[in-house]
């Protein structure tokens, strides 16, 4: 019988995660932001929920169900989306894409996107170079 | 079984929303669950597997409080400090008066409850606890239910109030905060105080011959103006300073001056009571229960004096102190 060696303590943060837990909750929040961002992206072509979560996971984009399914109502709700129920299928799907108001919103969180990107990238390079200066 | 538990599950999400979005919901959801189910684990999926991925998809509870935008906050962050301080005020105070309530049951030598009743300790023990706690149950409850509708009512679209950093209290020393217990004894104590004096004004004194007024009530009577006023502002500076949270310099100097103002008023009626003894003799008052009276008169304006000497006189050296402090750390820079 083998005994589980218990995680060293000392590298664990003051809430008792360990630096993957810690990294994994840290990611999560980062991408949280960006869900938004990029389902309005995706749904320039229509998609219906399962199938969305699909391409945004095979784009390496993983967005947890219980996320993806009520933001998309959400959206919808904000008037950044049509929704239609198709029933030709084996069981009625419904179909999101993005309107004109979406598609223009999209175009504004695309700037803001970048322009945030840009300023992180700058501050990581002015303080990468200072880094280097010093002796 | 598959689809019984597929219903089951997106049932127990949708009854936490809105009615009129249940239909559209269950018909997506399930759509969207049997979906997910079909591509993970093939046409051959096990309930197993859907319970696996239930149970990744999260408790209903959660996934239901996805699918609302709106306030999940019963009282919001908002109105949660203003709702903390209304009960740590309001409960104590309550309880405060429930304590005057049950000692003057005891001073009466009746029931707590029922006045036809005699004073039980054990049964007034019992009562209190018991009506303790309802009282601070109904409490609660309606405090809650008061903020619960603040919360409502305050749209979102409303601007925050106005406010200047300028008029935030300066920072305060731990020792400089009220002591909120405190407060809310002195005033309820002080107000129980005054309703006793202005209700039994006619009462206070000796009584020689009973129908005729008390002995002493005339002094009672000419001083009652001035321990109104001084209990009036003593209440009134409890409650500004339980409004307030901290003590000042200008505070602690109005409180000194209502306890020195008390004080000139007890020494004022013990002179009035002093040169009445001989009409107390007169009226046939045993010779050493004047004695008594004399000396009390005597010693307990000395007593409260120097109460009150000792209780500022730690406050005015934890002050001077404290200056000295300040003004070293001047220097040291």
């Amino acid at each position: 019988m083998t005994l589980k060696t218990p995680q060293t303590t000392s590298d664990n943060d003051k809430a008792g995660r360990t630096p993957d837990a810690l990294e994994q909750q840290l990611v999560l929040e980062l991408r949280r932001g960006l869900i938004t961002l990029t389902v309005l992206g995706a749904l320039r072509q229509p998609a219906y929920g399962y199938s969305l979560r699909q391409h945004l996971a095979e784009n390496g984009f993983e967005v947890d169900q219980g996320t993806l399914y009520p933001l998309l109502r959400r959206l919808d709700g904000q008037g950044l989306l049509d929704s239609d129920w198709n029933t030709e299928g084996a069981r009625p799907r419904k179909y999101y894409r993005l309107n004109a108001r979406g598609s223009a919103m999209l175009e504004t969180l695309r700037g803001h996107w970048h322009a945030m990107a840009e300023v992180v990238e700058t501050l990581f390079a002015s303080s990468d170079s200072e880094e280097g200066d010093t002796p | 079984m598959m689809t019984e538990i597929i219903d089951r599950y997106v049932f127990a999400v949708t009854r936490y929303l809105p009615t009129k979005q249940r239909a559209d919901v269950t018909e997506e959801l399930s759509s969207s669950l049997l979906d997910e189910l079909e591509n993970r684990f093939g046409r051959e999926a096990t309930d197993d597997d859907l319970v696996t991925m239930l149970k990744e998809m999260g408790p209903p509870e959660t996934v239901a409080a996805s699918y609302r935008p709106s306030s999940q906050y019963l009282i919001g962050p908002k109105w949660y400090p203003a709702f903390r301080r209304t009960l740590k005020i309001v409960i104590p105070i309550e309880i405060v008066v429930l304590a005057a309530y049950v000692v003057m049951s005891y001073l009466r030598g009746t029931g707590v409850l029922d006045a036809g009743e005699a004073f039980d300790p054990l049964d007034a023990i019992f009562t209190v606890f018991g009506l303790a706690f309802d009282i601070a149950i109904y409490t609660v409850g309606i405090i809650v239910l008061v903020f619960v509708g603040l919360e409502r009512s305050d749209s979102e679209a409303e601007p925050e109030p106005e406010w200047d950093p300028r008029t935030l209290p300066a920072p305060y020393a731990e020792e400089d905060t009220v002591d909120r217990l405190g407060s809310i004894v002195a005033i309820v104590l002080q107000f129980l105080f005054l309703g006793a004096l202005l209700r039994y004004r006619d009462q206070i004194g000796f009584v020689v011959v009973p129908g005729e007024p008390p002995l002493l009530n005339d002094i009672v009577q000419a001083n009652l103006p001035w321990i109104t006023a001084v209990l009036v502002l003593g209440i009134a500076h409890a409650v500004y300073l339980l409004w307030r949270g901290s003590w000042s310099v200008l505070s602690r100097a109005a409180d000194f001056f209502l306890d020195l103002a008390g004080l000139f008023i007890l020494w004022w009626i013990a002179t009035d009571i002093r040169a009445a003894t001989d009409d107390l003799l007169a009226a046939g008052l045993d010779e050493r229960l004047v004695e008594l009276i004399h000396n009390v008169t005597i010693g307990s304006p000395i007593v409260v004096f120097l109460l009150i000497i000792v209780g500022h006189s730690q406050v005015l050296y934890r002050m001077v102190a404290r200056a000295q402090d300040s003004r070293g750390l001047v220097h040291d820079s």
